[in-house]
């Protein structure tokens, strides 16, 4: 019973913390470096034309006569530029994040909370100046900046929203219970202005109709969208799961039941099924790495593990491999398959012409390049000599001639590639 | 007699790399197949001069660090050697154990039995071995101080960043703010605030300004390291 209570007073007291977290609008809560979503972005995008809308409104109404409207003559510019700027100023960082400026260090406050909501009653207080009584009409664009405004923030807070939810906790607030009681105090007073007082709750009503459609709608573009995005995963998925299968049918079992039948038959060693088993191994490596290369980026240690297990397999003492400064660096798809290219032709090449030790350096070659070397002790070789279609040869025409270098050593050669390098972000 | 724990849920390791331990170099093998029967062995078998820990268990919701630190707290003295695959996946873990424990060396399942031998008789003679060529890549080669056992501390400053960090380690999926709030009793500006003044030093972790996803993958892999300190600042908060 005590531990129920102190858990609907923890509920409760998070409700209260989450609707000042409401207003405080969504930069507050974003990570600095976080993108937005496609319904992020929609609903950005309907900010930006409704917060024109409004201000538009304003601009215009204050070079109107303004019949019946609290003020007149020149004021009417200056309150229709102080609204104006407010607005602007309010809902700034939902509009700048997209566009890179991010200033948000710590999360956001009451102060902050009580500042938006400030600026948006004195928005609504320009407007009602301005416009005197046609104000409540076209106010709904104002309630639609407020719909964008919540939504996006209750998305980062990791929060589905719902517009008829917004509007009943609207009713019920104390705020919309305040303007009532002060309006209808005030037309008791002055009873010859009771309508004009009465379209100030009129005002807020249509605004929280407004926001309360907006939520709704921007809800369910949300919701098409994720399922959408749901549906092209879910495809992805299934094609990479058949491909694998029919890769491991393909290539795997067939190598197993080789194996099986050779020894069924004694037509093949223990010595053969253990290279079978070497060579099944590493093409598992490859594909694994071919998986991982798949997903656009990939760590030069990640490129390099199978060609050194490789080595180790066929008793190649391993020397030197990079740093881990080195071998962390993240590298592009492409380059990674360029990596592995040359690595799958120099390394096999070095284990086929007897080498005992094999050294992997990697440095940068100037800026976009980076530059792989195996060295060996395989007692060397003229690169000029390499006949045409040989893998060296396919591998200089396709990088470029002065891309692949060999320098004799005392025992061996050193075999240096450059390859093109655009570093990503890990 | 050296005495060896192998803790490994692979046949290569049980059956194979134990019997050629025990015929060739002669020392005595201890096995523990997940890091859960790890205190079991420790209460049996009272010490061990080496451990040989593989990383990740398919038969257990431990991985490879709750294994080592075990061992740690139990026997300080024991040489800790990582037994593992070193496949990407698992190459922050074996990063985190690394920098965490003074490893006597890594050792790659890829590699052939008589090498893992040389390397276990150098580490018993000499303390410590080579890191296999595999897995050299993939660890710096100074250990950071931040990321010691005692490192971990900087991430858990006081019972609001160990409320923070048991929440990311306890639920489920990527949480938004609004979860970890009510999972912690902090209010959401608190748990923003923490989380931010976490960002930087994360930094030290290999994360630059992680996403609340990356934050939760770290919170999760490092839990056995992180959970030492968790529980020492809430003791703190309770008292």
């Amino acid at each position: 019973m005590g531990s129920d209570g102190g858990r609907l007073a923890s509920e409760l007291e998070l409700e209260s913390d989450l609707k000042v977290a409401l207003l405080t609008g969504a930069a507050g809560w974003r990570d600095r470096d976080s993108l937005y979503t496609s319904a992020e972005l929609a609903a950005v995008a309907v900010l930006v034309a409704c917060v024109a809308s409004v201000v538009t409104v304003l601009l215009v109404s204050a070079g109107l006569p303004g019949r019946d409207a609290a003020i007149a003559g020149a004021a009417r510019w200056v309150v229709a530029a102080v609204g104006a700027a407010t607005l602007v100023g309010a809902v700034a960082p939902s509009f700048a994040w997209p566009l890179g400026w991010r200033p948000r260090q710590s999360g956001p406050t009451r102060g902050f909370a009580a500042v938006r909501v400030g600026a948006g009653m004195l928005v609504v207080g320009c407007w009602t100046a301005l416009l005197g009584p046609t104000s409540p009409a076209p106010i709904w664009t104002l309630g639609a900046v407020v719909g964008c405004e919540y939504t996006m923030t209750a998305w980062a807070l990791g929060i589905r929203t719902s517009g008829r939810a917004w509007l009943w906790s609207f009713q019920r607030s104390t705020l919309h219970v305040g303007i009532w009681l002060v309006s209808l105090s005030v037309a008791f007073a002055y009873p010859h202005r009771a309508f004009d007082l009465l379209m100030v709750p009129l005002t807020f009503q249509v605004i929280a109709l407004a926001a309360a459609l907006t939520c709704s709608s921007l809800e369910r573009l949300r919701t098409a969208i994720d399922y959408r995005t749901k549906r092209v995963a879910r495809g992805a998925v299934a094609g990479a799961h058949h491909r694998l299968a029919h890769w491991l049918h393909d290539d795997v079992t067939t190598s197993l039941r080789f194996v099986r039948l050779g020894l069924q038959a004694g037509s093949i060693t223990p010595e053969q099924v253990a290279d079978e088993l070497d060579q099944l191994d590493h093409r598992l490596r490859i594909r694994q790495l071919d998986e991982t290369l798949g997903t656009g980026a990939i760590q030069l240690a990640q490129v390099l593990q199978p060609y050194v297990r490789l080595a180790q397999a066929h008793g190649v003492d391993v020397v030197a491999v990079p740093r881990f400064d080195e071998a962390s660096t993240t590298l592009d798809g492409d380059t990674g398959r360029m990596v592995q290219r040359a690595l799958s032709v120099v390394v096999p090449n070095a284990i086929a012409a007897g080498a005992e030790q094999l050294g992997f350096r990697v440095a940068a070659n100037g800026p976009g390049a980076l530059a792989i070397e195996v060295e060996d002790d395989a007692g060397g070789f003229d690169l000029a000599a390499v006949p045409a279609g040989r893998g060296l040869d396919g591998l200089r025409r396709d990088l470029g001639t002065g891309a692949v270098t060999c320098t004799r050593t005392k025992t061996g050669s050193r075999l240096r590639v450059v390859i093109e390098h655009h570093e990503v972000e890990p | 007699m050296t005495r060896l724990a192998i803790v490994d849920d692979s046949r290569l390791a049980l059956g194979p790399l134990r019997q050629v331990v025990e015929t060739e170099l002669g020392w005595e093998v201890a096995t523990a197949t997940c890091p859960d029967e790890v205190p079991a062995l420790l209460e049996i078998e009272d010490t061990f001069d080496i451990a040989m820990v593989d990383l990740s268990y398919v038969n257990s919701d431990l991985n490879g660090l709750d294994a080592l630190l075990t061992i740690h707290d139990y026997t300080p003295t024991c040489r800790l050697v990582v037994y593992t695959q070193g496949d990407p996946p698992l190459a922050e873990v074996l990063r985190d154990a690394w920098d965490a424990f003074e490893l006597a060396t890594a050792l790659s399942k890829s590699t052939d039995i008589p090498l893992v031998l040389r390397a276990l008789r150098r580490v018993a003679v000499e303390g410590m071995a080579p890191v296999d060529p595999v897995l050299q890549p993939l660890l710096p080669a100074e250990r950071s101080r931040w990321r010691s056992l005692e490192g971990y501390g900087l991430l858990v400053r006081h019972a609001g960043h160990a409320k923070l960090w048991r929440a990311l380690i306890e639920l489920d999926e990527e949480p938004s703010y609004r979860d970890l709030a009510a999972h912690t009793g902090l209010s959401l500006s608190a748990v923003s605030n923490y989380r931010s003044e976490l960002l930087t030093d994360l930094s030290l972790h290999y994360l630059d300004r992680p996403r609340m996803r990356q934050m939760q993958r770290f919170a999760k892999r490092c839990r056995p390291l992180l959970d030492t300190h968790i529980r020492r600042k809430l003791g703190d908060a309770v008292a």
